[in-house]
């Protein structure tokens, strides 16, 4: 093999600025990751801190939070990662179907508007319009002959669908661009051969279209899930009211109150490790099953 | 092809990563890098923390320290927010270094929140020569990460240099500063003398239970003087929950609309944004123990938390009644604040549940006039001071050259002296002294009065009461405005903009009386209780007050305060009460409990 | 590229039927989507345009009551706006060149199945994904290399993204075989086979993934809040944030004082803050389209066979 890598040794230089990248920003930070096992202390630093092994993860896992705050993350990230994928391929395809090249160009430019506002500003608005009362949502409904009092906000029942809409209105334009791109590279003369069949379009999407594009899909995918676990805390965070705060309250937001703020830097660091490992365990599984279906995973 | 050369090529690459990632993290990661550049003390000798220096003088003025720079990292948004674009350029600053020779650098990180902030940065040792944070008192968010540095060696003991100074060696006199102050930040007990923490704002004499109309602000419910009048009430007679629950049905009854016709909502949210803490004024009748519902003694010497008593579940019914009949606007816990304005400003609010007498709103619309306030669970409508308070705190860094420098700096800003430069900016340009007492001129009168940013911060960048570069009015201590100045802030005896304000003041005198003690969870930083202590800041009693409120029935509200109960429970809420009851039985004024 | 004609065939009634149905519904759709997202989106707008003490009031949905051009122009005199701007422009520019250069080289390499160790490297990099040190082990390292205060604070942490990484080698590994074996007849190196193979072939994936990492540039605000200890050195995301969170963060007042600054804290008005949102936004909205051919050009991932 030492033939191999002589062979190869243009390579290995060119590859290595990405390493060292990933040596100084990822690896060496990462090794903070024992801090969840010490107890910090300012002087000492991470590596004279004491360690206090297993104790932080002891603590979480007999509060009685934990169980509640993994069911959430998982909830949300699912209906991140899962729920809300299909739809932006539909887009992609549907947009695909334009004739008028200039109205495609409009549409996609406006679809993807949403993904640049800020959280802020999008809570300030939803909550506008899911108002009891004054809201548009509610003056719909009662215009319809509902009850217009819907407190949508206050009601747990109702955070994952507000906050699946949400988030769907923001993404799908942005995460359809990919699937256009691919969509536009498939071979026409696939499609003309399907019209000498006499395909009608729907099956042209799922014979033809889909097949085509199923590296991307599998890609992103499992990239998707990769991100599952910094799921948007910023946006729960200003989602939550006291009414929906049993399902508002995620690994994520659990770690900001408790750690920066609270100083408990190991406490913080444990939970961290916890998510990473849920994330490996799902991109693990979900790498496997893109091999099986689209042929395409990472190793 | 996978041969042994290929394994061990792999393993040894593996190995040289890790070994790398191994020796890089392995540093000192504690390194306290501080940016002390200080230059040499240019001959002049000064005695070690006096505000005086010493003899030798030639041209150097009297207040003349060393000649070095500070550079000091404040976690204060406020700060942050009034930073002027070039400090050394300040009329005050250029000053400040002609009479004492130092020169400030003063930082500020916004990061999400000053807390994060803060303990990322005492983490990773980047602490500059001095910090400044917000600290009223020892349950601020802050305290736990100023003590865990202070306890860590991160600061500088000052104890040695403080009684050479002219101003913080009052702070060992005794009843200066009020025990809480002195026993929890000042001069704790654990650090055995060394003082590390320096507390701010200060005042010099404890007026905390005078009402004096100048310094006052009068906050809590305002309702519309219009509708007060129409109903024929005086505001301040609404004193129980029963007289509020009666006011606010006449209200609905009298059928009253807002600037677009709409019906108003008799109890609307509090002007800056919906808010679980509006409670403490609406349901002040049902707090048992007037800190917002925590801890406290029964009769019996019993210690409870409130949501073990009755009066959790009356505060949820009496809100779930107002929600019932439509008496209080139902976003008034999350409203955010563009649209509480917005509600406020249209008049859709009958009532505000809490605005002061500062806002615009109130002081210059004259619409609004205060209401109630309502007595507390015990019939007291006197309000609750505690003494002397303070609002925020300093210290040196461990690795900083020469504290006492420092030290001597912060006390000369602290002088009356040094108050008058950096509140009112320069003698002579910004005000003139007259009988004993600065007059602003009429030109910084007239950049105060518009707000004129660029003069006030950029230019002159004093402090100007809190209108100006807020770093000033931060760091002065020993404060007593009213006779060193002749005011309570620049130019408040000469214009007219709040002089509606301080009507309201006058107008609404309110009680005062003093209780001794912390709120229990105050005590949660002690280090027995570390890991009861981490479990229950994440219990919020307030959201769940709230959600009691909201919820579907009555029955289900009693199940959401029994599951906090179990939450607390398994916090360590038992082991949370022994420690105060011994704590209790020690020194029984250490905790701010009442009862009937 | 997809008109076709319809061609006779057995069921030609039947599927052109069913496909003008779904072209309609499609249609139908498409727009409606548009309408819920342009909507609110005019909201902020109108906002923008209208004038801070009327819009407090309420009511104003898609077009400005009060018409005034104020909000900018406040906006724009802050000068710390500007010089925001310029360093934004700066990282983008900067950090999307380097982060392109770097992360190709490093895709074209691991695209060779038969580099030994390929496999193990890519395990370790998109190990990196899930797990991290956290905030203050990261802040640590930062500090150490002397990004804290550093205009490279923006540009060096984000310089290589796994998912894109992954994406151009993908891309990468679709582009035949053949070409690299021929070109290696012809005596290139790899790096000769890198510029003057790969780069040219990829002018989709690169306008993708420069258009990707342009984009986080642009948006980042969290690099500059908590990296940066002098506003002068904030891009215009971290001076948009303190805009908005400012007005949101409510202290408590003990003395008038504090009251008066609470009070003067409040009044930056919904429209100001919309007007900043509309600059910091709309500037990078008109690059897309700009790149966008480069999009429809071109292979993507797996769609080239052979």
């Amino acid at each position: 093999m030492r033939k191999a890598m002589k062979k190869y040794w243009v390579l290995y230089l060119m590859l290595v600025p990405c390493i060292i990248y990933y040596i100084l920003i990822c690896y060496v930070p990462m090794g903070g990751i024992v801090l969840a096992f010490k107890d910090y202390s300012f002087k000492k630093g991470i590596w004279g801190s004491p360690w206090v092994g297993l104790q932080y993860f002891k603590m979480f896992f007999t509060s009685y939070d934990s169980q509640r705050l993994i069911r959430n993350t998982l909830s949300v990230g699912l209906i991140k990662c899962v729920l809300e994928f299909p739809f932006a391929i539909i887009l992609a395809l549907m947009l695909n179907e334009l004739r008028s090249a200039k109205f495609k160009k409009i549409t996609q430019t406006i679809t993807y508007l949403p993904h640049f506002l800020s959280s802020v500003i999008i809570i300030t608005m939803l909550q506008r319009i899911l108002a009891p009362n004054t809201g548009v949502l509610n003056q719909i409904i009662g215009a319809m002959g509902g009850n217009p009092g819907t407190f949508f906000l206050m009601e747990s029942k109702y955070f994952f669908q507000i906050l699946f809409s949400m988030d769907l209105w923001r993404n799908i334009g942005w995460d359809s661009i990919i699937y256009l791109a691919a969509i536009s590279g498939v071979d026409t003369a696939l499609y003309e051969a399907a019209d000498m069949d006499g395909c009608s379009k729907l099956k042209k999407m799922w014979h033809i279209t889909l097949p085509s594009i199923r590296g991307t899909i599998g890609l992103l995918f499992i990239m998707g899930v990769g991100g599952l676990l910094s799921s948007g805390f910023e946006q729960i965070f200003l989602l939550r009211t006291p009414g929906n705060m049993n399902f508002a309250d995620t690994l994520d937001t659990f770690v900001v109150r408790v750690g920066l703020q609270g100083g408990q830097f190991g406490y913080a660091t444990a939970i961290g490790l916890i998510q990473g490992v849920v994330g490996l365990v799902l991109v693990i599984i979900c790498n496997r099953i893109s091999k099986k279906i689209t042929e395409v995973s990472l190793w | 092809m996978k041969s042994k050369y290929f394994r061990k090529w792999t393993a040894v690459i593996l190995a040289g990563i890790m070994i790398t990632t191994g020796l890089a993290a392995c540093g000192n990661s504690g390194d306290g890098t501080t940016d002390a550049s200080s230059t040499v003390n240019t001959g002049s000798s000064e005695d070690t923390g006096a505000a005086d220096a010493g003899t030798a003088g030639d041209d150097k003025p009297d207040t003349w320290i060393a000649d070095r720079k500070i550079v000091v990292q404040a976690y204060v948004d406020d700060i942050g927010y009034s930073m002027p674009d070039n400090v050394s350029n300040t009329l005050v600053m250029q000053e400040l270094k002609r009479r004492t020779g130092i020169e400030l650098d003063i930082r500020y990180t916004p990061g999400d929140d000053d807390a994060s902030v803060m303990a990322s940065q005492l983490a990773s040792g980047t602490v500059p020569d001095a910090i400044i944070s917000y600290l009223d008192d020892s349950t601020r968010p802050e305290f736990p990460l100023i003590i865990k540095a202070a306890r860590e060696e991160m600061f500088a003991d000052l104890s040695p240099y403080i009684a050479d100074t002219k101003v913080y060696s009052k702070y060992l006199d005794e009843g200066y500063l009020k025990n809480e102050t002195y026993t929890k930040i000042f001069m704790r007990d654990e650090f055995d003398g060394a003082v590390y923490l320096m507390s701010l704002a200060v005042d010099r004499v404890d007026r905390s239970q005078e009402w004096i109309p100048e310094s006052e602000y009068v906050g809590g419910m305002y309702i519309q003087k219009a509708i007060a009048d129409d109903l024929g009430i005086d505001p301040s007679s609404i004193n129980t929950q029963e007289q509020l629950y009666d006011l606010l049905v006449a209200i609905k009854e009298g059928g009253y609309k807002d600037a677009n016709g709409n019906d108003v909502y008799p109890l609307g949210p509090k002007y800056w944004g919906g808010s679980v803490d509006s409670m403490g004024f609406i349901l002040r009748g049902y707090d048992w123990v007037s800190s917002y519902g925590g801890y406290n003694m029964t009769a019996d010497g019993e210690i409870l938390h409130e949501v073990e008593t009755d009066y959790a579940m009356e505060k949820v019914m009496y809100v779930r009644k107002l929600l019932a009949e439509g008496l209080i606007n139902p976003e008034f816990f999350t409203m955010d604040g563009t649209r509480a304005e917005e509600v406020s400003r249209t008049r859709n609010s009958a009532i505000m549940a809490d605005v002061h007498n500062y806002q615009d709103i109130v002081f210059e619309t004259g619409e609004w006039v205060p209401l109630g306030p309502l007595n507390d669970f015990l019939g007291n409508n006197a309000s609750i001071v505690t003494g002397k308070s303070t609002h925020g705190v300093w210290a040196v860094s461990a690795d900083a050259e020469n504290p006492e420098e420092i030290l001597a700096f912060f006390d000369y800003i602290a002088t009356t002296e040094g108050q008058l430069l950096t509140n009112y900016g320069i003698e002579g340009v910004n005000y003139t002294m007259e009988n004993g007492y600065p007059i602003l001129t009429d030109e910084t009168l007239e950049h105060l009065d518009n707000g004129d940013e660029d003069y006030l911060v950029d230019t002159v960048g004093a402090s100007f009461g809190n209108s100006g570069f807020i770093l000033w009015s931060f760091l002065h201590t020993d404060v007593d405005s009213l006779n060193d100045f002749g005011e309570s802030r620049p130019g408040s005896s000469l214009s007219d903009t709040f002089a509606n304000a301080i009507k309201i003041a006058e107008n609404n005198p309110r009680e005062k009386r003093l209780l001794e003690g912390l709120k229990a969870t105050a005590y949660l930083t002690a280090s027995e209780l570390a890991s009861v202590k981490v479990q229950m800041d994440l219990l919020n009693y307030q959201d769940t007050l709230v959600q009691a409120m909201y919820a579907s029935s009555e029955a289900q509200a009693q199940q959401i305060l029994d599951s906090f109960k179990a939450q607390l429970d398994a916090a360590g809420l038992a082991d949370f009460k022994e420690y105060l009851y011994q704590l209790y039985e020690e020194d029984p004024k250490s905790l701010a409990f009442e009862w009937e | 590229m997809n008109k076709n004609k319809h061609v006779k065939a057995n069921n030609k009634v039947k599927s052109g039927l069913a496909d003008r149905i779904v072209q309609g519904i499609i249609y139908l759709i498409i727009i409606s989507l548009c309408l819920i997202i342009l909507l609110p989106c005019l909201n902020v707008l109108a906002l923008s345009f209208n004038d801070g003490a009327d819009a407090a009031k309420g009511g104003i949905y898609f077009w400005p009551r009060v018409f005034t051009l104020n909000n900018y122009k406040e906006v724009f005199a802050d000068g710390s706006i500007m010089g925001a701007y310029g360093i934004t422009i700066a990282r983008t520019v900067i950090g999307t060149a380097l982060s392109l250069i770097i992360t190709s080289l490093a895709a074209f390499v691991l695209k060779h199945q038969a580099l030994p160790g390929r496999k193990i490297i890519t395990m370790l990099i998109t190990f990196t994904m899930l797990f991290s040190g956290g905030m203050i082990p990261t802040y640590i390292q930062y500090n150490k290399l002397g990004l804290l205060n550093s205009f490279w604070v923006y540009v060096i942490p984000s310089l290589v993204s796994v998912t894109y990484l992954m994406m151009m080698r993908t891309f990468f590994e679709s582009v035949p075989d053949s070409l690299e074996e021929s070109a290696k007849l012809d005596g290139c190196g790899f790096f000769g086979i890198y510029i003057r193979i790969m780069l040219p072939l990829s002018k989709s994936v690169i306008a993708v993934v420069g258009l990707y990492t342009a984009i986080n540039h642009w948006n980042d605000w969290f690099s500059g809040a908590f990296y940066m200890n002098s506003s002068d050195k904030w891009p215009v995301q971290t001076v948009l944030q303190q805009m908005l969170s400012r007005a949101m963060s409510s202290q408590e007042v003990t003395t008038v004082g504090q009251a008066i600054s609470q009070a003067a804290r409040s009044v930056t008005s919904d429209s100001l803050k919309m007007s900043a949102v509309v600059i910091t936004t709309v500037p990078i909205l008109c690059v897309y389209p700009f790149i966008q051919k480069y999009f429809a050009q071109g292979a993507m991932i797996g769609a080239v066979k052979g």
